[in-house]
C-alpha cells in the first residue's frame, strides 16, 4: 500500500468519523431534550413545557453566545504561519460551554432564590421562567441587531440550531452529562410523575418535595446548558417528543414514557440532521428549521389523534 | 467477602438515590471538569508558544497545491492570482472570479454557511477561509483534521502578511511577494488628506445603514485615496440612525453595487430614492473621467459614486483596480469644474 492510499484510507476515516461524532452528538442531545421535556411536562403538569419554558435554554444559548462573541476572539488561536492551531476546535466548544454552563447555574440560582419571593407554585414558577425567557431573548435580539454584515460575530447558527461533530473530548463531556442526567432523572421518577397530583402525593414518594424540585432544577440545567452549547436552539423536540412516546404507549408507566421519550428523541434529532444536510444540499439547513417545521406538523397530529381519541391527555 | 460486597452494592443503592445537596455538588463538579479540560487546553496552547509554531514547522512547508477548497469569494481570487488554480478542488458560490475558469470546480455552499460534508467529501488537503468566519464552522473542520488557513481581512497590512503565508504554504513565494508589490504600488499614500479632502461616507447596506469606519479595510482605502471618513468608529462597519445620517453632510457618499462584470456607474433606482430621502438636498450623480460641473461643487450638494462591490468589498488581488479607480476620481476632483 503506497502512501497515498494511506492518505486515502485516513480521509476517508476522518469523513465516516465525522458522521459518527456528528450522529453521536445529535443522538445524546435530542435524548436528553426528550427527557427533559418529559419530566418537565409531567412535573409542572402542563402539556407545552419544554427545556425552554423555565428560561434555562434561553440563558444557556445567551451565555454560549456571549462567550463567543467577547472571549473568542480574545483568544490567540492562529499560528504564526496563518494556519489555525490544533487547539481550536477544543477552545471554541470549551468556551462555549463554560458560557452556556455559568448562565444556566445563574438562572438556576435566581430560580432557587425565587422560591417564596416571586413565585409559590409551579404555576408561577412557568412565568417567571417566561420573564427569563423574553429577558435571554431580547438581549440575543440586542447583540444581533448591533452585529455588523461583513464581520459577524454573533454565532446565528446557535440561534437556529446546528449539529456539529464535536470533537472526542467533548463527546465524552456530552455523554457523560446527559447520561448523568438522565439517570438521576429517571431515578427521580415516582416523584415526578407524584408531583402532578400535588404536594401530597408527592410526599408519599419522595423525602421532600422542595428538595425534587430543586433536583429536577439542576438536571434540567445541565442538560439544556450542554444542547445550548453544542446544538444551540433545537425548538421543539423536547415538546414534541414526550408527546409521541405517550402517544405511542399511552398505558405506559412514566419510567417508561421517560426512557421512551430518550430514544425517540435521539431518533427525530438525527432525523432531522440528516434532512437539514440533504434537502437542499450543498448547501445545509439549520437543524432547527427541520425541527421546528416538523415538531408543527407532529403536534398538530398529536392534537387531532388526542381528538379522536376523545382522551384529554395523551 | 460476600460483606464487602453487600457493602458496595449498599454503597452504590445509597449513591443511586442522589440527595438534593449532592445535586448540587455534581453541577459544580461538572463545571469544575468543563473547565478543567478548557484550562487544560489553554494551558498546552498558551504555555509553549513557541513550540506551537515549531510544531506546526510541516505544516508550513509547501502543500504543492494539492486539493485546497476555498471559502471565500476574496480566498479564491487569490489562489487564482497565485497561480494555483490547478488545486483548488472545492469553492463556494459566491466565488465568481475568474469565472470561466471556476467553472468547473464544484460549489460547497454558500460564503460563510459552506456545507461541512461537502468540504470534507472533496477530501481537502487545505480549506482557506477569511477572519469573516465564524470560530463554530472553523472548528468542525479542524476537528476532522483539516488544515485550515485565515487570511487576515482587517487591514491591508494584514491581508499582504497573509498573501505571503499563503504563497508561502501554496508553493507560489515568488508570485505571492510581487502579488504584494503591485498591491503597495498601487496603493496612495494618503497626502491628499491634508490638501483638499472631501468628507465622505462608504455605505455598505443601505438598508440596514450599514457603514465602512477608519477602522476597516474599505475605509482605509479611502483613507489612503484622500478621503475624511465621517462614519463613527464604533467597529469597522458601524450601523448609524437614519436620524445620525440625515445629520451628516458628506461631500461624497460611496455606494457598492454589481457583482463580477457589472461596472455600471449608474446608481441604482432603490438607492436614489433611499438617498433622496436622506439628503433632500441637489444630489449629483456624476460619470468618470469628467470634470465635476458647477452644480458638483456648491456646498450643499451630495455627490454619489456608485463603485463595483466586489473590487471594493472583496479583500482580494483586485484591490489594485480599486485603487486605481479612486485615483481617478482624485484626479478629476484636482481638474477642477
Amino acid at each position: 500500500m503506497s502512501l497515498a492510499d494511506l492518505q486515502a484510507v485516513a480521509t476517508s476515516w476522518s469523513e465516516e468519523s465525522w458522521w459518527i461524532r456528528r450522529t453521536l452528538s445529535a443522538a445524546v442531545i435530542g435524548a436528553g431534550l426528550g427527557v427533559v421535556g418529559s419530566a418537565l411536562q409531567r412535573y409542572l403538569n402542563n402539556d407545552l413545557a419544554d427545556p425552554y419554558l423555565l428560561g434555562v435554554s434561553s440563558a444557556s444559548l445567551l451565555g454560549a453566545v456571549l462567550a463567543g462573541v467577547f472571549f473568542l476572539p480574545l483568544l490567540p488561536l492562529q499560528l504564526s504561519s496563518g494556519l489555525l492551531s490544533d487547539e481550536f476546535a477544543l477552545w471554541v466548544d470549551g468556551v462555549r460551554l463554560a458560557g452556556a454552563l455559568s448562565a444556566a447555574v445563574g438562572v438556576l440560582l435566581f430560580l432557587l432564590w425565587s422560591q417564596g419571593r416571586f413565585y409559590r407554585s409551579s404555576g408561577e414558577m412557568v412565568l417567571l421562567g417566561i420573564v427569563v425567557n423574553a429577558f435571554c431573548g431580547a438581549l440575543i435580539l440586542l447583540l444581533m441587531s448591533l452585529d455588523h454584515p461583513l464581520y459577524p460575530r454573533v454565532d446565528v447558527g446557535l440561534l437556529v440550531g446546528r449539529i456539529e461533530a464535536p470533537g472526542l473530548e467533548w463527546l465524552a463531556v456530552q455523554i457523560a452529562v446527559v447520561f448523568l442526567s438522565v439517570s438521576a432523572i429517571w431515578s427521580q421518577r415516582k416523584g415526578i410523575a407524584a408531583a402532578a397530583y400535588g404536594f401530597h402525593v408527592e410526599r408519599l414518594h419522595s423525602a421532600d418535595p422542595r428538595r425534587l424540585q430543586r433536583a429536577l432544577l439542576v438536571w434540567v440545567c445541565l442538560i439544556s446548558a450542554t444542547a445550548s452549547a453544542f446544538a444551540g436552539s433545537i425548538a421543539f423536540v423536547g415538546l414534541i417528543v414526550p408527546h409521541l412516546a405517550r402517544l405511542a404507549a399511552p398505558s405506559r408507566s412514566f419510567g417508561h414514557q421517560l426512557m421512551s421519550s430518550a430514544v425517540l428523541g435521539a431518533f427525530v434529532l438525527c432525523g432531522s440532521d440528516w434532512i437539514a444536510q440533504r434537502v437542499i444540499y450543498p448547501r445545509v439547513l439549520p437543524v432547527g428549521v427541520v425541527t421546528s417545521f416538523m415538531g408543527a406538523i407532529a403536534l398538530g397530529w398529536v392534537l387531532f389523534a388526542r381528538v379522536r381519541r376523545g382522551t384529554p391527555h395523551a | 467477602m460476600r460483606n464487602l460486597f453487600r457493602r458496595g452494592v449498599r454503597f452504590l443503592r445509597v449513591r443511586a438515590h442522589f440527595e438534593c445537596d449532592d445535586h448540587a455538588l455534581v453541577l459544580v463538579a461538572a463545571a469544575a471538569v468543563i473547565c478543567g479540560i478548557t484550562v487544560g487546553a489553554a494551558s498546552g496552547a498558551t504555555a509553549q508558544p513557541v513550540p506551537l509554531t515549531e510544531s506546526a514547522a510541516p505544516r508550513t512547508t509547501p502543500v504543492a497545491s494539492s486539493r485546497i477548497v476555498s471559502l471565500a469569494p476574496a480566498a479564491t481570487e487569490w489562489i487564482a492570482a497565485l497561480g494555483r488554480l490547478d488545486g483548488l478542488v472545492g469553492r463556494t458560490e459566491d466565488c465568481d472570479f475568474p469565472l470561466q475558469a471556476l467553472a468547473p470546480i464544484p460549489t460547497v455552499g454558500k460564503f460563510l454557511s459552506p456545507n461541512l460534508e461537502a468540504v470534507l467529501r472533496l477530501r481537502p488537503g487545505m480549506v482557506v477561509a477569511t477572519d469573516s468566519f465564524n470560530p463554530s464552522r472553523l472548528a468542525e473542520m479542524t476537528r476532522s483534521g483539516v488544515s485550515v488557513f485565515l487570511l487576515n481581512t482587517a487591514t491591508i497590512e494584514g491581508l499582504s502578511e497573509s498573501v505571503l503565508k499563503l504563497g508561502l504554504l501554496l508553493n507560489a513565494e515568488k508570485r505571492a511577494r510581487e502579488l504584494v508589490a503591485q498591491m503597495k504600488a498601487a496603493r496612495p499614500s494618503g497626502q491628499g488628506v491634508a490638501k483638499g479632502a472631501r468628507t465622505m461616507l462608504a455605505v455598505i447596506d443601505l438598508e440596514g445603514r450599514y457603514l465602512a469606519s477608519r477602522d476597516s479595510f474599505v475605509g482605509e482605502i479611502f483613507a489612503d485615496a484622500g478621503w475624511v471618513n465621517l462614519a463613527p468608529t464604533a467597529g469597522a462597519y458601524p450601523q448609524v440612525s437614519e436620524l445620525w445620517l440625515r445629520g451628516q453632510r458628506p461631500k461624497d457618499v460611496f455606494v457598492f453595487q454589481g457583482g463580477s462584470g457589472s461596472r455600471s456607474e449608474q446608481v441604482e433606482a432603490k438607492v436614489v430614492s433611499a438617498l433622496e430621502r436622506l439628503w433632500p438636498q441637489k444630489l449629483h450623480f456624476p460619470q468618470t473621467n469628467r470634470p465635476p460641473d458647477v452644480a458638483a461643487t456648491q456646498a450643499e450638494t451630495v455627490r454619489v459614486i456608485a463603485l463595483p462591490s466586489d473590487l471594493f468589498l472583496r479583500p482580494g488581488p483586485r484591490l489594485v483596480q480599486a485603487f486605481e479607480m479612486l485615483a481617478g476620481w482624485r484626479a478629476v476632483d484636482r481638474a477642477g469644474p
